[in-house]
C-alpha cells in the first residue's frame, strides 16, 4: 500500500489529471474499448473471446498483419472516431495528441496499480526490440528460438545412451541403463562430430629432405643393464624396426578401436605324446592400419571311442578383403576345432577315410555357426548380423589332427586346408622344411585369389606319415611365405628349423615368430606339434 | 639347397620420363620436378611401401640417362631433377631400360631378395623421333627378355594415342584435348604415386593398375 500511495502522488497521476482536463475542455470523450489487450493472444489458434475484432482488422490492414512478427504485445488500436466538433487539421492533430496523452496516462496508471506479473504482459513501444520474457513466450514468431534450445530430458537421454560418445561410428546397440550424464550448457549446434576411424588409419607422411628433429634411439639398440628381448633379425632391418612403437612422431603401432587387438595369442602345453606350441602375432600392416589381428588358431584335444588321443588344431588367416575377417577367423577356428573333436569322439578309429566321409557335414555345420547371431556376441564387437554377408567373414582354414597316443600304431597325421595357408613337416634332425599342399605361384604380380571359408567348403585333405623327430607345423602366409622361395630354403627357414627342431619355451617361441624382416608385414601364426618321445 | 635367400619381397618401379625440348615450353618439366619430391615423400614416409618397393628414374631425349639408380627411397635424400633438351628418342630409352632392369634384378637376387616383375611408367609429350619399335619389342617380349617389365604409358600434348597404346603393356592414357600439359602431368605424377603405394601396401605385392588420371583418357592397348 505504501508503494501504491507513492505512485498515486507521482508524476504519472499528475499527467493523467492534466490530460483529463484538456479532454473535458475540448468536449471529447474516450470510448471504453480503447483498453490495452495483449496482441499475441489473437495470433494463436483457439483465441479467447474478444479477439474477433482484431482478426478482422488483420484481414483488411496488411500493415497490421505484418506486425504479427514483432514479438511484442501491442495495444489493440481502433481508428479514432470523429467527434463531429473538429473538422480542421489543427483540431484533429490536437485531438490525436490529447488521445495519445490520455492513453499513455491510463497505461501508466494501470501499470502502477496492477500486480508485477501483469506488468510483463506489456512491452513499451519504445522498447519493442527487446521484448520481455513473457512477451517472448507468447509470441508465435518468438517461439522459434525456444524450439532451437537443447531438449534437456535426462531420463530420455539416459535410456538412449546418447551420453556415451564412442570414437568411431558403431552399429545401433541395445540401450544400456545409465545414470543421467552431466549436460554441458552448450548449443547443440556446437556438439563435436564423432571421430572417424578412417582419419587415423594411415600414418602422417613426413616430407623427406626437411631437417628432422633429434631421432629417438631404438630401445633394441640400447646399451644398458635392462634386459631387452630382441627379435631375430632376418636380412636388413625393416622400417618398423628402426623406430620404437611408441615414437611420438609416427603412428605405426595403433590399437584397434574395436578392441581385441590381439597382438599376441599363445598356447603352450602337452596332451598325450604331443607337445604343442601355438602363437599368433599381429603384423605391422595391421598395426599401421589400426586393425586387429586377422589370424587365429584354436588347439583342442580329443579321445576316440577306442581310447586313442589326438591333438586337434585349426588355423585361420582372415582375408583382408573381408570386413569382419578378424571375427571370422576366430570364430571359425573355434567352431571347427569343436566340431572336429566331436567327430573324433564319436568314432572307434580315425583315419583319412573317416575324415573324408564326414568333413563336408562338419564344414556345413560350422558355416551355419560362423555368422554371429547377435550384436554383442563375444568377440563380435561392432558386427550387426542383419547387415552382413557370408563373404564378410572369409578366412583360410587349415586343420591338423595329430595322433597323441604313445602306444598307438597310428602315427599318421590328417591335415586339410581351404586357401593358401601352408602346412610343413619340419624334419628336425636335418633342419629341412617340407611343404605340403599349396606352393607359391612362379608367376609374379598376379593377384593371388585364394579359396576361403565360409564362401567355399571345398577342402583338400591329406594324410601325412610322420617319422621320428618330425614336427608338424601349420603357418599362416605371414610366416609360411618366407620359409621356402621356389624350392630354396630362406634365411628365415634355416633359422626357424634350427630353433624348433625340438620344443622351446614359450618366450622363445613367441620371440621367434616375431622376427624382423623387410616386407614380412602380415599377421603371423604358427602351430607346431612335436612328439615327446 | 641355398640358405642365402632372405625371402624379402621387392617390387621394382621405373619412371621413364621424356625430357625433350618441348617439355620445357609446355611446363612439363616443371610439373615433373615439382611432383617427384611429393612422390619421394609419400613413399619414403610409408614404412610398408618403402620396405617393399624400389624406384628408379630414367630420362630420355637425344640420349637416355639413368638419373636415379633403383633405390629404396627412404635411403635417398632428394630426388634428382629433369632438364629439357634435345629430341624424343624412344628407342634409346627402351634400350637403356632393358639393360638397367637386367642389371638390377641380378643385383637384387644376389642380395637374396624375392623380385617381382618390374613395372615401368613411361611419360612423354610428343611423337618419337627415332625408330623405336625393335627396341620396345626387345624389352617387352618375354621370349626375348624373360625379365620383361609391365609398362603403363602416359602421353600429353603432342603424343600420338596410337603410339602410346603400343608402348603400354598394362595400360595407356592420353591427355584430353585442351588440357594443359603441365596440369595433366601433375595428375599423372599423383596417379603414379598412388599406383606405387597401392601396389606395395598389400602383404603380397600386386601391381594395381591405375584408372585414368583426371584430364586423361584410357587408350586401348595394342593387340597382336
Amino acid at each position: 500500500m505504501k508503494n501504491r500511495a507513492k505512485l498515486l502522488s507521482s508524476s504519472y497521476l499528475r499527467f493523467f489529471v492534466a490530460a483529463c482536463a484538456i479532454t473535458l475542455l475540448s468536449g471529447f470523450s474516450v470510448h471504453s474499448h480503447n483498453e490495452v489487450r495483449p496482441f499475441v493472444n489473437c495470433v494463436e489458434p483457439g483465441n479467447p473471446p474478444g479477439c474477433e475484432q482484431e482478426k478482422k482488422n488483420e484481414k483488411t490492414d496488411t500493415t497490421n498483419a505484418s506486425n504479427e512478427t514483432v514479438p511484442t504485445a501491442q495495444p489493440a488500436e481502433d481508428e479514432p472516431r470523429s467527434s463531429g466538433f473538429f473538422d480542421g487539421v489543427l483540431e484533429k492533430t490536437l485531438l490525436l495528441l490529447v488521445f495519445s496523452m490520455l492513453a499513455t496516462g491510463i497505461f501508466f496508471l494501470a501499470k502502477a496499480l496492477v500486480s508485477p506479473r501483469s506488468q510483463n504482459s506489456y512491452t513499451s513501444p519504445t522498447n519493442r526490440n527487446l521484448p520481455s520474457a513473457a512477451g517472448y513466450r507468447q509470441s508465435s514468431s518468438a517461439q522459434a528460438p525456444v524450439r532451437n534450445r537443447p531438449q534437456v530430458n535426462p531420463v530420455v537421454t539416459a535410456n538412449t545412451g546418447s551420453g556415451i560418445r564412442t570414437q568411431i561410428p558403431r552399429v545401433e546397440r541395445e540401450s544400456i541403463e545409465l545414470a543421467a550424464p552431466v549436460q554441458a550448457n552448450v548449443d547443440t549446434n556446437n556438439v563435436a562430430e564423432p571421430e572417424q576411424t578412417s582419419a587415423r588409419v594411415r600414418p602422417n607422411l613426413v616430407p623427406v629432405g626437411m631437417p628432422e628433429a633429434e631421432e629417438t634411439p631404438n630401445v633394441l639398440d640400447e646399451v644398458s643393464e635392462r634386459n631387452i628381448i630382441k627379435p631375430p633379425q632376418i636380412g636388413d632391418p625393416s622400417a618398423f624396426r628402426k623406430k620404437n612403437w611408441w615414437d611420438p612422431k609416427v603412428e605405426w603401432c595403433q590399437l584397434s578401436p574395436l578392441g581385441m587387438t590381439s597382438d599376441i595369442t599363445c598356447d603352450i602345453g602337452t596332451f598325450g605324446s604331443s607337445a604343442v606350441a601355438a602363437a599368433s602375432l599381429r603384423g605391422n600392416k595391421h598395426k599401421l592400419d589400426a586393425k586387429p589381428c586377422q589370424d587365429a588358431f584354436n588347439v583342442q584335444s580329443a579321445t576316440d571311442m577306442s581310447g586313442s588321443q589326438y591333438v586337434v588344431s585349426v588355423l585361420c588367416d582372415g582375408m583382408s578383403s573381408a570386413r569382419y575377417s578378424h571375427y571370422g577367423a576366430r570364430r571359425t577356428s573355434q567352431v571347427l576345432s569343436d566340431a572336429l573333436c566331436r567327430m573324433i569322439e564319436s568314432s572307434d578309429f580315425v583315419d583319412i577315410d573317416y575324415v573324408n566321409a564326414n568333413i563336408e557335414n562338419v564344414l556345413e555345420y560350422c558355416r551355419q555357426k560362423v555368422i554371429p547371431s547377435e550384436i554383442d556376441l563375444f568377440g563380435a564387437s561392432g558386427i550387426d548380423p542383419s547387415s552382413v554377408e557370408e563373404s564378410d567373414f572369409n578366412t583360410t582354414v587349415t586343420f591338423l589332427i595329430a595322433p597323441s597316443t604313445t602306444s598307438s600304431n597310428n602315427t599318421n597325421a590328417i591335415v586339410g586346408c581351404i586357401g593358401d595357408s601352408p602346412i610343413f613337416i619340419l624334419h628336425g634332425p636335418e633342419g629341412v622344411w617340407e611343404q605340403i599342399g599349396v606352393i607359391d605361384s612362379p608367376d609374379e604380380l598376379v593377384n593371388p585369389a585364394t579359396a576361403a571359408f565360409p564362401g567355399s567348403i571345398a577342402i583338400a585333405i591329406d594324410e601325412l606319415v610322420m617319422q621320428k623327430g618330425d614336427v608338424l607345423v601349420a603357418m599362416s602366409d605371414g610366416v609360411g611365405n618366407f620359409i621356402n622361395v621356389r624350392g630354396n630354403q630362406t634365411l628365415l627357414g634355416t633359422y626357424l628349423a634350427k630353433q624348433w627342431s625340438t620344443p622351446v619355451n614359450m618366450a622363445t617361441f613367441v620371440n621367434d615368430v616375431s622376427f624382423d624382416m623387410k616386407s614380412a608385414d602380415d599377421d603371423r601364426t604358427v602351430v607346431a606339434i612335436w612328439q615327446r618321445i | 639347397m641355398s640358405t642365402e635367400t632372405s625371402g624379402n619381397a621387392v617390387l621394382p618401379f621405373y619412371i621413364l620420363c621424356d625430357e625433350s625440348g618441348s617439355m620445357d615450353a609446355n611446363g612439363g618439366i616443371d610439373a615433373i620436378n615439382s611432383g617427384l619430391p611429393e612422390l619421394h615423400a609419400a613413399i619414403a614416409g610409408d614404412p610398408l611401401v618403402s620396405d617393399k618397393c624400389r624406384i628408379g628414374l630414367l630420362t630420355f631425349s637425344d640420349i637416355a640417362e639413368e638419373l636415379l639408380p633403383l633405390s629404396n627411397l627412404s635411403d635417398v635424400g632428394a630426388m634428382p631433377g629433369c632438364a629439357a633438351k634435345g629430341l624424343t628418342n624412344y628407342g634409346e630409352a627402351f634400350n637403356l631400360l632393358r639393360v638397367v632392369i637386367q642389371r638390377d634384378i641380378a643385383n637384387l637376387k644376389a642380395q637374396g631378395l624375392q623380385v617381382y616383375r618390374p613395372a615401368v611408367f613411361f611419360i612423354t609429350d610428343g611423337e618419337p623421333t627415332d625408330d623405336w619399335e625393335a627396341n620396345h619389342r626387345a624389352l617387352t617380349d618375354k621370349a626375348m627378355n624373360p625379365q620383361a617389365p609391365h609398362i603403363i604409358s602416359f602421353g600429353v600434348a603432342g603424343a600420338n594415342p596410337a603410339v602410346i597404346g603400343k608402348i603400354g603393356t598394362k595400360a595407356a592414357f592420353i591427355a584430353n584435348n585442351g588440357v594443359d600439359p603441365g596440369n595433366a602431368l601433375k595428375e599423372i605424377l599423383k596417379s603414379l604415386t598412388n599406383t606405387i603405394v597401392n601396389s606395395s601396401s598389400s602383404s603380397v605385392p600386386t601391381l594395381v593398375v591405375p584408372s585414368a588420371p583426371p584430364g586423361t583418357t584410357a587408350v586401348p592397348l595394342d593387340t597382336m
